[in-house]
């Protein structure tokens, strides 16, 4: 069996991808203890058994949210063979920060530059030849919403073993991570590159399979650098990635000499005028519930219809043979109150509907902006405020919303 | 001009001088690349002027003011003006 991970930041189409490659049977579920989705599936490709795996997205690997965190986990727990990277073409230099974390790791890896017919019509080019020989593995442009590339992408994970070159970090931090690779002599299913990072960055789980010695030694280390370069040890590794990959990109990318001024800016100026702002947010939820309502009721109407005035009569003269009991319970309980249930359905689909619209056109991003203010008077961030809303029509759209929120405090609260 | 982020005004384009104290949120802040020596601007500033909208190199970002109020940029706006 070959255990092959997709890992990328959020919203780089890494599940579209994983959509595109196993069709509609995907596994969903979730991950243990935490309200954050797990997808994956396991088939059968030229006679080696597969697993695909969903990581949930992730800016690096020093995680800040629940999904970062299952994601650093899995990598560093469980066995992986292939590393499936998936990066939005149009934002390289902030999705290759977790390129470059995970090359430290040094297991086998495929990148998938996501997003590319955006990224063409942008006016961008790259050029993936010299970027595969940069980092010694295989760049495969792909787009998840038209299947382009899927095939190639699978075919790369499964046959080629390329690990990715190691690119050098600023030369104290190279000089400790060798001393500290010298000291350990744990069996690991990933580098001594990466512990080593790891070990200095302080992380919990890292610091759980290091022993007190290995630890005195990471710390001494880290007082090495710090003193050295006058520098945080985060704060200079931070820099020190942003120089190769803005190094990279020197190299590899071509930028069109102007970006294009785009909609969204124009719009922008005016949702989130300073005036304005507010009103035009009032007066959307305004519609959404107006529409919400008006459009479902007559749906709702013709449901309890349909089991109230329809269905339970009918029944009852059929069902008369039966005992008064049975045939009482059948239809005042039993259908009576899948009827109730049933009638609601047309409401929550249009909810989610408008729902939908909202965030994918990204206004729920901007109302987190315009009313974080007042969130922050109630102890909770911007984008609670739509849970919030949502609770105003229904409660259970509004517990589902909560899922989106980043810490496990705010969803409780 | 050094002065602190959250009081430069919409549109004008500053360098980053340096991030203080701002607990867990610097480590984002890093890695999302809002770096010293980073020429960022200040694209919008939502009402009651707080968070604050801010684009360094393609990506932006909003801060709250209390975390603006703890980073030190050079205004770049302001040495044209004079």
């Amino acid at each position: 069996l070959k255990t092959i991970a997709f890992v990328g930041n959020p919203n780089v189409g890494k599940t579209a991808l994983i959509n595109a490659i196993a069709g509609s049977d995907l596994d969903v579920g979730n991950w243990p203890g935490v309200t954050v989705e797990k997808k994956e599936i396991t088939f059968k490709y030229e006679n080696e058994d597969i697993h695909l795996i969903d990581l949930p997205g992730a800016y690096t690997l020093y995680p800040y949210t629940l999904e970062e965190k299952v994601t650093k986990n899995y990598l560093i727990k469980e066995k992986v063979n292939t590393i499936i990277n998936v990066v939005n073409s149009t934002n390289l230099r902030r999705n290759l920060y977790l390129t470059l974390e995970l090359i430290d790791m040094q297991k086998s890896m495929v990148l998938s530059l996501n997003m590319f017919d955006d990224f063409s019509k942008r006016g961008y080019e790259i050029d993936t030849e010299k970027l595969k020989n940069l980092l010694g593995v295989d760049v495969v442009p792909t787009i998840a919403s038209r299947k382009l590339g899927v095939k190639d992408i699978l075919k790369y994970a499964v046959k080629s073993n390329k690990i990715p070159k190691i690119l050098g970090y600023q030369e104290h931090i190279e000089k400790e991570i060798e001393f500290l690779e010298k000291k350990l002599d744990i069996e690991l299913n990933f580098s001594k590159r990466f512990f080593a990072l790891k070990l200095l960055e302080e992380d919990e789980e890292i610091l759980k399979l290091a022993n007190d010695e290995l630890k005195e030694f990471a710390k001494e280390a880290k007082e090495r650098i710090e003193t050295h370069t006058q520098t945080k040890f985060n704060t200079l590794l931070a820099h020190s990635r942003y120089e190769i990959i803005d190094s990279i990109l020197k190299e590899v990318l071509k930028a069109p000499l102007v970006d294009k001024v785009l909609l969204t800016d124009k719009l922008d100026s005016v949702i989130l005028n300073k005036y304005l702002g507010i009103p035009i947010f009032l007066f959307l939820m305004y519609l959404m519930f107006k529409f919400t309502f008006d459009g479902s009721a007559p749906f709702i109407t013709w449901m309890s219809d349909f089991f109230g005035n329809f269905l339970a009569p009918h029944l009852k003269e059929s069902l008369i043979t039966l005992p008064n009991w049975l045939n009482s319970l059948l239809i005042d309980g039993v259908l009576s109150g899948v009827g109730l249930v049933l009638s609601f359905l047309p409401l929550l689909t249009f909810l989610y509907f408008f729902m939908a619209l909202l965030e994918e056109s990204g206004y729920m991003a901007r109302v987190s902006f315009l009313l974080d203010k007042l969130a922050q008077s109630l102890g909770v961030k911007g984008n609670s405020f739509i849970a919030l809303i949502m609770g105003f029509g229904c409660n259970v759209p509004a517990v589902y919303a909560t899922r989106a929120l980043t810490s496990q405090e705010e969803k409780e609260l | 001009m050094k002065i602190k982020l959250s009081s430069l005004k919409e549109g004008q384009k500053a360098i980053i001088q340096n991030i203080g104290e701002i607990g867990e949120l610097k480590q984002r802040l890093l890695e999302v690349g809002l770096l010293c020596n980073e020429p960022i601007e200040v694209v919008k500033i939502a009402p009651f002027g707080d968070p604050i909208l801010i684009r360094v190199g393609n990506n932006s970002f909003a801060l709250r003011k209390e975390e603006a109020d703890k980073i030190v940029v050079e205004n770049l706006s302001a040495r044209k003006t004079h």
